[in-house]
């Protein structure tokens, strides 16, 4: 999966939805399941990764020339310590609630295969700018489908939407979706889902521009469409 | 000459990699002074909330006593009404996140207070069994409640508290906090009678 | 002793490690396809918790002495994929039947978040913690991944011949599968001890 890319902003939409790291590649799968018992705690995981996918990526990138190949792992382990410890202790100070409930999984972010995948596959080979969007794309990507996994499961398990009660939802909770069980179900039935609605769009936009193409290059099939327009206006015309 | 080169360029991994790991410490260490907690403050003001009685400045030292653990007790003060607050911690790996942390007081042979200080509980799922009403059924118990055989202390059977439905890691964390607090109270009694 | 009994039922069972605690779910999901790779994975995964615990537990008592534990994260995860790299070299010369059947596990292992999850939780978590828990715990762990992951193996051997509806096939199966295996393990949940 090695690749290197010259437009800046292509990696940023790529990260989004088509190489999206939780349900398309299939990366970090011990946050997705273990913080995604509410909607914000989802979301606050994703932007802890993103904050320290986005720097590490950036300083990966800077030093892409300087990192000898043979000790490149533990080099890119220390910079994707360094900035994870860093979220660590600035949300101990200023979120503690917070802190508390990511507990472990906060110093575990070092360990998120997405951080050293990205780093090995993109921002050892690209320049900085391109690295960060990359960072940003894959980074929001995945808060994104924490939030979405989040949000599915605090609805069913707690009948409560970002922490606000839904009154239809209080008599027909299922706790089952905030135990373990629950987060591999629902994780598994979104996998299918987004894979299917991506799928089908990506496939409706494959087809949209495979024809126009051939309407482009084939000058045959533009010049009878140009007869057939022509003759439906001359026959709306000759209504008149 | 090719084994010479060899160490050179050995040489110049090791000089990297020391380079990066000192930048990395050094940023660590600075930002740490930044965001260093002041625990003690946060723990007092948060009792403070939760006790009438103001606090002496005393911090009770358990750590000479056998069998007390770090882990299991975080602090330890009195109050100026003689009552003895104890920051407590379930330690057996109960529940969610980092652990289950209760504010304990005890005064005489009496539980007067239990509040929860911090936990990584599931919203809506653990936190059910950290809530004011939840934590209030432990404040009927006496000190004489529980079982203490030399080290141990464990709830009486023929009282107890019944764990919260769907929510039994967190309440047999809750259980376990509040029995790591007795079991230092009695033997804080001991000691100091 | 009956306290090495309850840590080796809770981190097999109770608080299993990929069931309950989501950690090392990576390697679950990659390396489960068949079961005789799934029970060499699980091996590895043993041996390296382990020696790692042992080491870190060490380690972290050096850290703490010098006041810098904010280093901790940093240190454990290096020391771990140096361990592990060792570990790959001793086993290679030492006994080349066990590194034909662990090695091409060793490497996957750097990133298994088991690995430095179980190290960071002996010095957080653990109760009455001295070096001998720590490694009793770790080995215990590494226990509970291989019986989560030898039992995914089996019903995934079994599900090759199943008639799986297209979009279902790969992960969401397996996905819905493990929930399955997870359900029977939150029973364990109800143990008090």
């Amino acid at each position: 999966m090695r690749q290197k890319v010259k437009d800046t902003l292509e990696p940023l939409t790529h990260g989004i939805i088509k190489d999206n790291a939780t349900f398309r590649l299939v990366l970090g799968t011990c946050p997705t399941l273990a913080v995604t018992t509410s909607g914000l705690n989802g979301l606050y995981m994703g932007l802890a990764t993103t904050f320290v996918l986005v720097c590490s990526n950036a300083i990966i990138s800077l030093l892409r020339k300087i990192i000898p190949r043979k000790v490149r792992i533990p080099c890119y382990i220390l910079v994707i310590a360094t900035f994870s410890t860093i979220v660590e202790m600035v949300m101990r100070k200023f979120l503690p609630a917070i802190y508390d409930v990511m507990g472990l999984f906060l110093s575990l972010i070092v360990v998120n295969c997405i951080l050293l995948a990205r780093a090995e596959s993109f921002s050892s080979l690209n320049p900085v700018l391109p690295s960060v969007m990359d960072g940003l794309g894959i980074g929001l990507g995945f808060s994104m489908s924490l939030t979405l996994m989040g949000l599915v499961r605090e609805f069913f398990g707690a009948g409560t939407f970002f922490g606000l009660v839904v009154p239809f939802m209080q008599n027909i909770k299922m706790t089952i979706f905030i135990l373990p069980a629950g987060g591999f179900m629902v994780f598994g039935l979104l996998m299918v889902l987004y894979n299917l609605v991506v799928g089908e769009i990506e496939k409706k936009l494959h087809d949209y521009k495979h024809r126009k193409y051939i309407r482009e290059t084939n000058p045959l099939l533009q010049a009878q469409e140009d007869e057939e327009k022509a003759r439906r206006s001359g026959a709306i015309g000759g209504d008149k | 000459m090719s084994k010479f080169s060899v160490n050179k360029d050995s040489v110049k991994l090791v000089i990297i990699l020391a380079c990066i790991a000192l930048v990395s410490s050094l940023l660590l260490a600075v930002i740490n002074i930044f965001t260093q907690v002041d625990e003690e403050a946060k723990l007092r003001e948060a009792i403070g909330e939760a006790y009438s009685s103001p606090l002496t400045e005393e911090v009770i030292d358990f750590s000479s006593y056998d069998n007390i653990e770090k882990a299991e007790i975080l602090n330890m003060f009195r109050a100026e009404d003689g009552a003895v607050v104890i920051l407590s911690k379930s330690t057996n790996c109960y529940g969610a996140g980092t652990g289950i942390s209760l504010i304990v007081v005890i005064k005489g042979n009496d539980i007067v207070e239990v509040v929860s200080y911090s936990h990584g509980e599931t919203p809506g799922l653990g936190t059910n069994a950290l809530t004011e009403e939840y934590l209030a059924k432990y404040e009927a118990f006496n000190v004489s409640d529980f079982v203490i055989d030399g080290t141990d202390a464990t709830p009486n059977g023929y009282k107890k508290v019944e764990n919260y439905t769907g929510a039994t890691k967190s309440s047999n964390g809750v259980r376990d906090a509040v029995t790591n607090a007795v079991r230092a109270y009695v033997k804080v009694a001991k000691e100091n009678a | 002793m009956p306290y090495v009994i309850l840590l080796v039922i809770n981190a097999i069972f109770v608080n299993n490690f990929v069931l309950s605690r989501f950690l090392g779910i990576c390697p679950f999901l990659g390396v489960s396809r068949k079961t005789d790779t799934a029970l060499g994975m699980g091996m590895a995964v043993i041996f390296v918790m382990g020696v790692a615990s042992v080491i870190t537990y060490a380690l972290n008592l050096a850290l703490v002495a010098a006041g810098i534990e904010y280093l901790r994260t940093i240190v454990f995860i290096l020391v771990i994929a140096c361990l592990i790299q060792l570990v790959e070299i001793f086993v290679k010369k030492f006994s080349p039947s066990l590194y034909s059947a662990l090695g091409v596990y060793l490497p996957l292992i750097t990133t298994n978040c088991a690995v430095l999850g179980v190290a960071i939780m002996n010095v957080t978590e653990l109760a009455n913690s001295n070096i001998l828990y720590a490694f009793i715990n770790g080995v215990a762990s590494g226990v509970g991944f291989t019986i989560a992951i030898l039992i995914l193996a089996g019903i995934r051997e079994k599900m090759e011949l199943a008639d799986i509806p297209e979009r279902f096939k790969g992960f969401p199966i397996t996905l819905i599968a493990s929930s399955i295996i997870a359900m029977g393990f939150a029973a364990f949940s109800g143990l008090t001890f």
